[in-house]
């Protein structure tokens, strides 16, 4: 039984000894931060004065680098971020968002759909990125286990294409996918895909029916609140998308945008709060140098989209 | 409590330390708390369930004995006990199907009913538990085997938790004296059982649970995929559910033999069979045994006319189906595997042939092809779900390149994460080849101690840095 337990030891030790070494390279050769939580892990600055939330129509449609010299700007946006997070976002950051500033909400078509956040696809990855952005408090079915992962043992979660790279410490070309061009092939398949995963994917069911999510009316709801509390101004924005994309939703349900727009009108009408929907704008809708596909801004298209925002929105602010 | 789980890292060390500290007489005590506290981290209420069968089962097999001159007698309670415990399956895992299945079939006799349906969540293992039990008091009643006096022990049998929620359903002969007997810590038997156990989480933690990954996705979603995706996650899934199972089976013989206890094995290399017959032989061996001892041979067997022999097969085929889920999929992909056997032996003229070189090659891939395909009824939700597979999964093939890249991108599988499913793969491959012919860890038992260590510390590498994390996934197995 001795050498039994002493194998096993000697085996669990070199075992740790091996997996801690690689975790430390692994950290330690870590170059590029997760592109997602990027601006994140560069802190958020305080007495922000423009901000917005949102998905990945939020992340990829801002660009602030045009007025980020006169104003403190900061993009909470996040790929998949639902409504729910957007409110848990602006709870932990409520105090670095300054008094009169301006937030930006972005309402995107799949926004009010879907099954409960827990029951979402890829919930479980989505999910640990809080964990380096959010107090345990905030983060949705938080346990101890993934905070270790995320924060201590990160080695053990990358992909093994992550791993192999900052272990060997390998530059591997990274295109930015932000820079990327859209052009009318892959933007008609991506636009009918997109259609898919937005409108109808674990969003319709057994019925036929539209599925939609009470959280994220309350979230909206409670997020106002919020922003009305510090003296924030909010505002709503639908985000531009090529023909594509639109169409795409047009030719499959027509009913949808009557919904879509009933259910905003709605919010709005309770709410008071003004809403910008520049998805169908023509300055954008069929200008594939702007996008990245059928419904992301690229680099271009967002610091346009901004600049447009900052003069017809924000005139104030001058 | 998953085998996958850190809740087992701890529980497993503790009751093994504490099983080889306490005297042997205690030995069944510690195993029946453990195995019934294992029992009961899934959900209370249902060891209610288990203990209910465990008690029938147990006076059964006594009155049994009791009455063994008066046959009218042990009828009547065999019989009660086959009703008893087959009536508390029914109830929660096929009642509501038979009750629907009831509905749409007066539907089409333009009756309309509305289906009653029970709320119930199926208890894990139940399957596994209710024929170890059955298969104890059928023996008890042919008088192959004697009834256990000691209900502790016999409920240890019962219950023993390596084995209970998803087998190797056990036999009386095997378990049952293995657990009174008086047993001394084996060195060997204790390394096998963790070298074997490391190789059911190899299988369970780097293939079954990335593979997972896709077929969910797809499965889950399957009217929005076609093409090659659709041919890749069959393949996928036949894979996945063969080290998702053997794997829990690997892990379960392994933590066996640490208490020095050995459990039949379950799988023997199942992919590397020329035939389905072979096929059966290798897969879910505890299972196939079964039916084949309890349902086939009692029905008649291969020893009647050729076609009550064929109507024996898919009688136990189509049961052996049912007894996998409620559902007409799963009957449906028991009928195929039955009716493939009838064709088998229809064709098959040599009885005892065994191919060799390119013609076993053929007849593998044949099989396997044959399985693969099969797995769609087993993995689709509905019988629609699975016609739509079949008819679109050469969807675009006129223009293969194309057809085959697509179908990468369609089910977005990292390049690095395919090279990963491919190494381990083969890792697999090349093992289940070997043990075919040897016993691929008593063979490694010999080598160089460099060698060795090598290959446990590479092993134990893998399975930490390729199994998902953060999700302790359920063993497939455990649905039924």
């Amino acid at each position: 039984m001795k050498k039994f337990l002493l194998k096993i030891l000697i085996y669990i030790a070199l075992l740790t000894t091996i997996m801690l070494s690689i975790n430390f390279l692994y950290i330690h050769n870590k170059a590029d931060i997760d592109s997602d939580i990027e601006a994140f892990a560069n802190g958020v600055p305080d007495n922000i004065q423009i901000c917005n939330f949102g998905s990945s129509h939020g992340l990829y449609g801002f660009n602030y680098e045009d007025i980020e010299k006169k104003y403190t700007c900061f993009n909470f946006a996040l790929s998949s971020q639902s409504l729910m997070y957007d409110y848990r976002i602006l709870l932990n950051f409520k105090n670095k968002i300054k008094k009169d500033s301006v937030v930006f909400i972005v309402i995107s078509y799949f926004s009010f759909l879907g099954k409960t956040e827990i029951e979402g696809k890829d919930f479980t990855s989505k999910n640990r990125r809080y964990y380096k952005i959010l107090p345990r408090d905030l983060i949705e079915q938080y346990d101890w286990e993934t905070d270790a992962y995320v924060n201590y043992l990160p080695s053990l979660i990358a992909t093994p294409g992550d791993l192999l790279k900052n272990i060997l410490s390998l530059k591997l070309n990274k295109n930015n996918q932000w820079d990327k061009e859209a052009d009318a092939p892959l933007a008609y398949k991506d636009a009918q895909e997109a259609y898919e995963r937005h409108i109808v994917t674990d969003k319709i069911d057994k019925n036929g029916e539209r599925i939609y999510r009470q959280e994220a009316f309350n979230a909206i709801y409670s997020m106002i609140n919020l922003l009305k509390e510090i003296g924030a101004r909010p505002i709503f924005i639908t985000t531009p998308f090529l023909s594509e994309y639109t169409d795409a939703i047009k030719n499959n349900a027509p009913e949808f945008f009557s919904e879509f727009y009933s259910v905003v009108n709605e919010i709005v009408k309770n709410t008071e709060v003004k809403y910008y929907d520049y998805s169908h704008d023509k300055r954008f809708r069929n200008d594939y140098s702007l996008f990245m596909n059928s419904d992301h801004l690229n680099r271009k298209g967002a610091r346009k989209f901004t600049n447009i925002l900052m003069r017809e929105v924000l005139g104030f602010l001058e | 409590m998953l085998f996958n789980s850190w809740q087992f890292g701890i529980f497993l060390p503790v009751v093994f330390a504490i099983y080889w500290a306490v005297p042997q007489k205690f030995r069944w005590a510690l195993l029946f708390a453990a195995s019934y506290y294992f029992y009961m981290s899934w959900n209370v209420e249902y060891v209610v369930l288990i203990l209910f069968t465990t008690i029938i089962s147990y006076f059964a097999a006594i009155f049994i004995e009791r009455f063994q001159d008066n046959t009218a007698a042990k009828k009547i309670i065999l019989t009660f006990t086959l009703v008893s415990c087959l009536g508390v399956l029914f109830v929660f895992k096929y009642f509501n199907f038979f009750s629907e299945s009831f509905v749409n079939l007066m539907r089409a006799f333009s009756i309309q009913l509305h289906p009653m349906t029970l709320k119930l969540l199926l208890p894990v293992g139940i399957s596994f538990y209710t024929f170890q039990t059955l298969s104890y008091v059928i023996d008890v009643y042919r008088g192959t085997v004697k009834p256990e006096k000691h209900f502790g022990i016999y409920a240890t049998f019962i219950s023993f938790f390596p084995q209970l929620v998803a087998g190797p359903i056990e036999r009386t002969n095997n378990l049952l004296p293995q657990i009174k007997a008086h047993h001394e810590f084996n060195y060997e038997q204790a390394t096998y059982g963790l070298k074997l156990m490391t190789w059911g989480f190899f299988k369970k933690l780097c293939i079954a649970d990335n593979l997972a990954v896709y077929v969910d996705k797809v499965f889950n979603d399957v009217y929005a995929y076609k093409g090659f995706a659709l041919i890749l996650v069959t393949f996928f899934f036949t894979i996945q559910i063969y080290c998702d199972f053997s794997g829990y089976s690997d892990i379960a013989r392994g933590a066996a033999k640490l208490f020095g206890i050995d459990l039949m094995e379950n799988f023997k290399s199942p992919y590397f069979s020329a035939s389905i017959k072979e096929f059966w032989n290798r897969w879910h061996i505890s299972l196939s045994t079964w039916f084949r001892d309890y349902v086939y041979i009692p029905l008649g067997g291969n020893r009647v006319s050729k076609a009550r022999h064929y109507i024996n097969l898919m009688i136990t085929f189509i049961v052996s189906g049912l007894w996998h889920g409620a559902n007409w999929t799963f009957i449906i992909w028991g009928s195929i595997h039955g009716l493939a056997q009838i064709i088998e032996n229809i064709f098959t003229r040599r009885k005892n042939y065994q191919p060799r070189g390119l013609e076993w090659a053929f007849k593998v891939l044949l099989t396997f092809t044959f399985c693969m395909f099969a797995w769609v009824f087993f993995r689709a939700q509905s019988f629609s779900e699975a016609v739509y597979v079949f008819s679109n999964m050469f969807s675009g093939i006129g223009s293969l390149i194309n057809y085959l890249h697509q179908g990468f991108v369609d089910i977005r599988m990292d390049k690095f994460l395919f090279a990963s499913f491919c190494i381990t793969f083969f890792v697999m491959l090349m093992f289940d080849y070997f043990s075919r012919e040897i016993d691929v860890i008593t063979t490694l038992n010999n080598k160089n101690q460099i060698l060795r260590w090598f290959a446990y510390i590479a092993i134990g590498m893998i399975i930490i840095f390729l199994s998902q994390k953060g999700v302790a996934t359920e063993f497939v197995y455990f649905q039924f």
